[in-house]
Formats: structure tokens, sequence, C-alpha cells
């Protein structure tokens, strides 16, 4: 604010661009699954079991961690296959155990 | 004065609720429910008051609630199956508490939301153990030893469920009162000066957290009894939606708020329903934006601003 950006506008815009991404990544998915009023949630929930496990703001590593927890669940498709949708939350609760921000996230100092 | 007020309208709102589920005796279910949930949003309140929201709260819902299926059919007895589900929410919150306090805002949320669902997964999977989406009947149960008549029975579920929700709202009050209620707040605002005044934020947010899991399995197990029939979508993220909408819809302000939220919910739900079948969904959500945009205190806030200008 003070440096004469407008908080509130990069807000809107930033909240735009993201929804206008998430309708991109939904049109790309369709073909491949299967169409549900739900369908959001249960998205929004690997949404963000891939950026928690990248960390907050990395967009490369957000390209990796997506990687990461689309191939582990197709392998535990193979070997699993009851625990199949628990592995992104499985990948997701041991990387925060381990790094709580995220496996490419830089640590945040805490304000006083 | 608005102890006095507090304790007025709670008292007011026990004897309307007998009244209604006296007058109108289909309506007794739907209130048991109602006051169910009202208990597991009183948990949500407390996790408010430290700023956090858990988009996962309906597992302790669900822990309760499975732990009295499948516990029942060895042992009906209602007044012992309610401790332990309790008790078994509480143990997992123990659990959960002390990894998900280490976190804060969004992450506390989808930490809570991303266990809920696993917890989910695995009821709707393991299929020989939960019998999957099908669920499980609760077996009949007991109280005291005799097994009553279906009406006795709705009746003492209404009882249970009432006289635990005072029991709830009063130790939430004396705990929202008590130091360690108020650095809560302390959270909510700046957790790293409450550290500097010596007060472990983290154990703080702890028991409030396991506090709330013991609120959430007492409901589940109220909620198992109540229905007589458990699903997994009592751990899905709607009824953990369903939870934190109640919890808006109340008000935070006070502990009469989570079951003025229950009951407002409950009933319009069940209106609405009858009214419009396809259509209650949006009814609910209207009714959730014009909250949020126009009474942000929730029903409770629109209700003590009234009689705080009349006196």
């Amino acid at each position: 604010m003070a440096m004469g950006i407008d908080a509130t506008r990069v807000t809107l815009l930033t909240f735009t661009f993201g929804a206008a991404l998430a309708a991109f990544g939904g049109a790309l998915a369709s073909p491949t699954t299967s169409l549900v009023p739900g369908v959001g949630a249960q998205t929004i929930v690997l949404s963000f079991a891939v950026v928690a496990t990248a960390g907050l703001g990395q967009i490369e590593g957000a390209a990796v961690s997506a990687l990461l927890i689309g191939l582990g669940r197709s392998v535990a498709v193979y070997f699993a296959p009851e625990f199949e949708v628990v592995v992104p939350y499985i990948i997701m609760v041991a990387v925060l155990l381990v790094r709580p921000q995220g496996l490419f996230g830089v640590p945040e100092t805490r304000r006083v | 004065m608005s102890r006095h007020l507090e304790a007025g309208l709670a008292v007011l709102g026990a004897v309307a609720l007998v009244l209604v589920a006296w007058a109108a005796p289909w309506l007794k279910f739907v209130l048991t429910l109602a006051l169910a949930k009202g208990i597991a949003v009183l948990g949500i309140l407390l996790l408010l008051r430290a700023g956090q929201v858990s988009f996962g709260h309906a597992m302790f819902l669900a822990v309760g609630a499975y732990t009295v299926a499948f516990l029942a059919p060895e042992m009906p007895e209602a007044l012992l199956l309610l401790p332990l589900g309790a008790l078994f929410g509480t143990a997992l919150g123990l659990v959960v508490g002390l990894f998900v306090a280490r976190y804060r805002d969004i992450f506390f949320g989808m930490l809570n939301l991303a266990l809920s669902m696993v917890l989910y997964s695995l009821l709707e999977k393991l299929y020989a153990l939960t019998k999957g989406t099908d669920g499980i009947r609760v077996a009949g149960l007991t109280f005291g030893g005799v097994q009553p008549a279906r009406e006795t029975q709705e009746w003492i579920m209404f009882a249970l469920a009432l006289g635990l929700a005072l029991g709830f709202g009063l130790l939430v009050r004396a705990y929202l009162g008590s130091p360690m209620g108020r650095a809560l707040a302390g959270i909510k605002t700046r957790e790293t000066r409450l550290e500097f005044m010596g007060v472990p934020a983290r154990r703080v947010l702890l028991f409030a957290y396991v506090l709330s899991a013991c609120m959430g399995g007492t409901a589940g197990a109220l909620v198992a009894m109540t229905s007589r029939h458990v699903t997994p979508q009592l751990a899905y993220w709607t009824s953990s939606g369903e939870l934190v909408f109640i919890a808006i819809l109340g008000g935070a302000g006070s502990a009469l708020g989570p079951f003025l939220g229950a009951v407002a919910f409950e009933l319009v739900r069940v209106y609405a329903a009858a009214q419009v079948a396809d259509a209650w969904q949006m009814i609910l959500g209207g009714v959730l934006l014009a909250v949020i945009l126009f009474a942000p205190g929730g029903v409770w806030g629109i209700l003590s601003a009234r009689l705080k200008t009349r006196t």
C-alpha cells in the first residue's frame, strides 16, 4: 500500500487468474475423469496436497510434487489398490513432518 | 449482565426444545441430531477462538459413531458406549492434534481435511471390516440393562443429547473464561507475543483440539445411537463442511451459538427439503451467504444485539 501498489487490485487479479487456471485444468482433465457435481472437492484436496508438499508459492516445485503424487498413486493402484486414495495424503503428511515448509519451500521468519 | 442473559436463554431454549419435541414427536429425532451436531460444533467454536478452522472435524464424529457401531453387538449398553465413543474420539484427537497443532491457518484446515479424507477412504475401502458405503446397522441398545420401547428410547436419546449439550456448554464457557481459554484468542492475534509471555502456544492449541475431538466423539456416538446406522459419509468432507457452516450460522460469540445454529440448520434443511426437494442445498447456501454478508455474528450475534438494545 505504502509503495503505491493497490493491494485489493493485486488480490483480485491473482484470484481471477487462479480461477482461470483452475477452469483450464478442469477442461484439460474432463476427458479422462468422470464428471460429477462434487468433482471440485476431491480436486481441491488433492491440489492442496500437491501445493503443500511442494511448499507454498513454489511453481516448479508444484510440478515436481504433482508428478511425485501422481506416480505414487499409480504405483499404489498396482500394489495395494485399497490404499490408492490415501497415498497423496501419506506423502504430504510424511513431507510436512520432516519439512514443515514443504519440499522446496523457504522457511518464513515469524512476525512479532 | 450478559452472563444472566446467556443462562436465561439457555434455559429458555432447553424448555422450548422439550416443548417442541413433545408437541411434534417426529421432530424429536431431528432435534436430537441437531443437539448432537451442536456438541460437535462447540468443538469447532473452540478452534475458531484460536483463529483456526478445521475442515476435517467430522472425522472425530465418525470415530465416535463407528465405535458405537462396532461395539454394540458385543456390548449393547448405551451408557457405556457413549463414554467409549468420546474416549476413542479423544484418543484420535490427541494423536492427530500432536501433528496438526504445529500448523496454522490454511495448513491447519487442509491437514485436518486430508486426514479426515484418509479416514473416509479407509472406512469406504476396507469392506470386510466396515461393509463399505453400505454402512453398519447399530444393534439394539440397552439403557442401564433394559431395552426400552422405541418411543421411550427416543425420549432417552433426546434427554441424553440435551443434558450433554448443556453440560458441554457449561464446560466450554468455564474453559473459555479460564486463562488457558483466554490464551486461544492470543493465538489468533499474535502468537509470538504469547510465547514471549511464556505461554506455550502449541500446547494451548493442542488442549483445545483434544477437547474439541472429545466433543466430536461424543456427538458421533449420539448420532449413531439416534440414527441407528453409520456410513462413511459421516467422515466425508461435506459433513465437516456442514459443521463449519453451522458454526458460522450460529455465531462464535457464545457457547449457545452452535446450538442455535444447529437447530436452525436442521429445521431449515427439513422444511426446505420437504417444500423444494430439488433446491434445498441452494437455499442453505443462500442463507449462509446472507449470514456472512449481513450478520457476521451469526444467529447469536443478531439475538444478543437485539436483547442488549432493549435492556
